[in-house]
């Protein structure tokens, strides 16, 4: 699949819901970067893409579109920077499990890492749908 | 360098409204469990909705108030749908990722005959029981007093037509579960019954012809 596709898609399955033109900018400026600049986007990235200065609703519903819909064009990591500033990648199946209990378990203290979503910063990697 | 958002911050700025915090948690869900919970919360928070606005909704109809759901779950990014071709006309589906399918039936307790109806479309006709649609919801507009009182009266009818599902003890929401084996696949099918408190009789207002009560000196 290509990027092209997946704005057909976004067409097809969202038709002329303002949202698929917000998905439509961040695919389309996702397919501007050069391949090594595409596998770290973060919330930062798409309120550029989209041209705004604050994230609101539009634009996390046009991620979780993204994300989680049969569009399926990005996978959801993050990266969690502890207090000694060391980093550590969370995969998506992490990720989700680490939501779905709400629980951070330091990687190597194994300690629970309280308020944890203060020190986890989501990032999103195209899958192979968006890669063509 | 770019501005990082960590997950609170993000939270923080888009405000810790339900909808815009259900719209952040899809970007993080990964398993058909994830997306299950979701369409879940959403549900409870659009029910929740309709009976804040239930003295507008008198006289919607099934489909009124189905169509209605649909709209606010896509506003939230779910691929949603009325009336869907799956094995008949579906009520209400989430289509998502990695082919995970949920489906509704909506009813209006009219009576245990006609939400038992409902059940046996969800159940036989649009359900496929495979992996990552193995669950659904029978969504119970509640036109009548006593929502809880509706959902019991309506699963002790259900358990009488069919033994062979069990039902799950009432906790502190709404909402109640059953089990069964799906007939298609042999695996175990789950669905949630969810009232939407829709009854309104209110009795703030002097009726026409009622004479005021005296004051007693």
């Amino acid at each position: 699949m290509s990027a092209t596709d997946i704005k057909s898609e976004l067409e097809r399955r969202w038709g002329d819901d303002p949202v698929a033109l917000v998905c439509v900018k961040i695919v389309d400026f996702i397919a501007s970067l050069p391949a090594e600049e595409r596998q770290l986007l973060t919330y930062a990235t798409f309120m550029k893409a989209t041209n705004k200065p604050v994230p609101d609703a539009e634009l996390a519903t046009a991620i979780g579109i993204l994300v989680n819909s049969k569009i399926a064009a990005l996978d959801t990591w993050a990266m969690y920077t502890d207090e000694l500033g060391e980093d550590f990648e969370l995969t998506p199946q992490e990720l989700s499990t680490v939501q779905a209990n709400k629980e951070l378990i330091h990687p190597e203290t194994g300690e629970p890492v309280p308020d944890y979503e203060n020190y986890l910063v989501p990032f999103f990697v195209p899958t192979e749908r968006l890669a063509g | 360098m770019e501005e990082r958002y960590t997950i609170s911050e993000f939270r923080a700025r888009m405000g810790q409204n339900t909808p815009n915090q259900i719209r952040i948690d899809m970007g993080f869900a990964a398993t058909h469990e994830d997306r299950l919970r979701l369409v879940e919360r959403a549900i409870d928070w659009i029910s929740q909705e309709l009976t804040k606005n239930r003295h507008l909704k008198t006289e919607h109809s099934e489909d009124e108030l189905t169509i209605e759901i649909v709209g606010l779950l896509r506003a939230m990014g779910f691929e949603a749908a009325h009336d869907t071709q799956y094995g008949g006309h579906c009520d209400i589906i989430v289509e998502s990722r990695e082919d995970f399918l949920w489906i509704a039936e909506a009813k209006i307790d009219t009576s245990n005959t006609w939400i038992f109806q409902g059940f046996n479309q969800l159940d036989t006709r649009y359900s496929t029981g495979l992996p990552g649609q193995d669950a659904g919801e029978m969504l119970i507009y509640c036109r009548r007093p006593r929502a809880a009182d509706v959902i019991s009266s309506w699963l002790e009818y259900l358990k009488e037509k069919r033994s062979d599902i069990s039902v799950s003890d009432a906790d502190e929401t709404m909402s109640r579960r059953t089990q069964h084996i799906h007939e298609g696949t042999g695996k175990a099918f789950k669905v949630r019954h969810t009232p939407v408190t829709l009854y309104f009789q209110p009795r703030d207002k002097k009726s026409k012809g009622e004479d005021e009560a005296p004051l007693v000196e």
